[in-house]
């Protein structure tokens, strides 16, 4: 168990080296990130509590893939495989629990106990017969992954929609619109296997443009239930620039996200594309800058697979 | 048609490819065997482009990767893609509009379904058909039968042989080496990174007696099984 335990260790560690920095800068980052967005968390969310311990099963959940734990019952006694995974999953909960112990939350934190513990006996399956059809299969790839992937969140976006035009909070309705165009950028987050770039006869200049245009093209189809009901319930002129500026500032994000993803390609991980993600939303300008230099990286990076 | 000088591909210090020479012409099937970690892959990955080598690769029909179809030996598959949109992508890479992939699902693969759920044969069977679809005028095949049926197998056969009479390029490496010498022009035995000898049709016996002689016999005795 011990060295199970090592060698995970071992694998994050080489995760923050591929990701660009240092082990013990990643671990203290993580450390005032996770302490930032729980007393964010707290103080924005209603009965935050349960969400909370929502949130912390949800990472569990990820640990309890049916192929990593049949791997792990070959691997080990039966025994041995329960040790190992319910310290895996005490582990990971064990932050949340301090937390909730300092915000004085006693039963919050014996319910997330015992649900970790729990949580080893329930095993999830990754390979989904069901097949969500999408309005994207002209030309298939990221938004037809990243549309089945986040399936309920986009439903959820489309809900707080929905809510918004019944209790006339249009706010929250441009809130949900960001939201989705957020999670659209998610779709590009992660970089393809070399092979699906090669096989593209394309320029690097023609490849990216195409790619951006698609993306363009199919995040507005995604966008379009969100927003066109929002003016058709609310026909303001100030409702509608104020929907142009999200749909364009959507269009911006994808177009960063991308040319970051392809920046760096073919890393997996990508510090210059959620950098350049961050700067520019929280300082516009800086996008004159930040688009010719990922898209002349990308270029570059693209060069040897596609020339 | 292809014509290799001198490449070598190393990672880190491990000099994986030792200057290979080597020149290939249009419809000819083209064999390579060797012991796993020989250098047949790394020498597919080079040719096809996928990695830095030094050493130059020149194509007579200008951009090799252009008319160039990869199975690779483990297909990279995209989770919840189903196989006809994994085939449409396919298309699209090559700017094919109005390709019907339905009608040239010639394994019977159930397309409809993601292509995660496929077992190891039939995702090789979807990536060879994703290539095929394409066209292209020079095909590498990896391991094209490894984890595939006895009719898989079979109408694979049949396609390299068609492949060549359309007068198309194929370099295959196999480690079934009854299919190989049934199928070849010409066997590379590929050894430690080097080019050892290439084969014809009438040596492919002293071929197959020089590899097992190199290597059956001793492995076995260091087993010490009891």
């Amino acid at each position: 168990m011990k060295y199970f335990l090592k060698l995970q260790l071992t694998l994050i560690n080489r995760e923050l080296v591929d990701f660009g920095i240092k082990p013990i800068l990643g671990y203290l980052i993580s450390v005032f990130a996770f302490i930032f967005f729980s007393h964010l968390f707290f103080q924005k969310v209603l009965y935050p509590e349960y969400f909370y311990i929502f949130f912390s099963l949800s990472i569990l959940l990820y640990l309890n893939e049916k192929r990593r734990n049949d791997f792990l019952k070959l691997l080990y006694k039966n025994n041995e495989y329960f040790k190992i995974r319910v310290v895996e999953n005490l582990i990971i909960s064990l932050p949340f629990e301090i937390f909730l112990l300092y915000k004085h939350q006693i039963l919050s934190v014996f319910l997330l106990f015992i649900s970790s513990i729990l949580l080893v006996f329930y095993i999830t399956r990754n390979k989904l017969s069901f097949v969500l059809p999408t309005p994207f299969n002209k030309k298939p790839f990221e938004f037809n992954i990243g549309f089945r992937s986040q399936f309920l969140m986009i439903i959820f976006c489309y809900t707080i929609t929905f809510i918004s035009i019944n209790v006339k909070n249009f706010n929250l309705g441009l809130f949900s619109l960001f939201l989705l165009h957020f999670i659209i950028t998610i779709f590009y987050y992660k970089s393809e296997e070399k092979y699906f770039v090669w096989i593209f006869n394309q320029s690097p200049k023609k490849f990216l443009i195409e790619k951006i245009r698609t993306s363009i093209m199919y995040s507005l189809i995604l966008s379009s239930p969100i927003s066109i009901s929002l003016i058709i319930f609310n026909p303001e002129l100030q409702l509608f620039l104020t929907i142009l500026g999200i749909q364009f500032l959507g269009v911006v994000l994808i177009i960063i996200s991308i040319l970051g993803k392809y920046s760096n390609f073919p890393s997996s991980s990508n510090p210059v594309q959620m950098f350049s993600i961050i700067f520019s939303i929280s300082f516009p300008p800086i996008l004159i800058l930040v688009i010719p230099f990922l898209y002349m990286k990308s270029i570059k990076k693209l060069k040897y697979i596609l020339e | 048609m292809i014509e290799i000088k001198n490449l070598k591909k190393s990672f880190g210090e491990n000099l994986i490819l030792k200057g290979v020479n080597l020149s290939f012409s249009e419809g000819n099937i083209i064999g390579f065997v060797g012991s796993n970690g020989s250098g047949k892959t790394t020498l597919f990955n080079c040719i096809s482009g996928l990695e830095k080598h030094e050493g130059t690769i020149t194509y007579s029909g200008g951009k090799l990767k252009n008319d160039l179809g990869f199975l690779q030996t483990e297909p990279y598959i995209l989770n919840k893609i189903t196989g006809n949109e994994y085939l449409q992508l396919f298309c699209n890479s090559r700017n094919l509009d109005n390709t019907d992939v339905d009608s040239q699902n010639i394994f019977d693969l159930p397309l409809n379904k993601f292509v995660e759920t496929y077992s190891t044969g039939m995702r090789k069977k979807l990536t060879l058909t994703g290539i095929l679809i394409q066209k292209n005028k020079v095909y590498i095949l990896d391991e094209p039968f490894n984890g595939v049926d006895m009719n898989g197998n079979l109408i694979i056969r049949e396609i390299i042989f068609k492949l060549k009479e359309l007068n198309r390029l194929v370099l295959v490496s196999s480690h079934i080496f009854s299919t190989l010498t049934d199928i070849c022009d010409l066997i590379y035995h590929v050894n430690n990174g080097e080019i050892i000898k290439g084969y014809t049709k009438m040596n492919f016996i002293e071929l197959e007696s020089e590899m097992s002689n190199s290597s059956v016999i001793n492995s076995v005795s260091k087993l010490n099984l009891l």
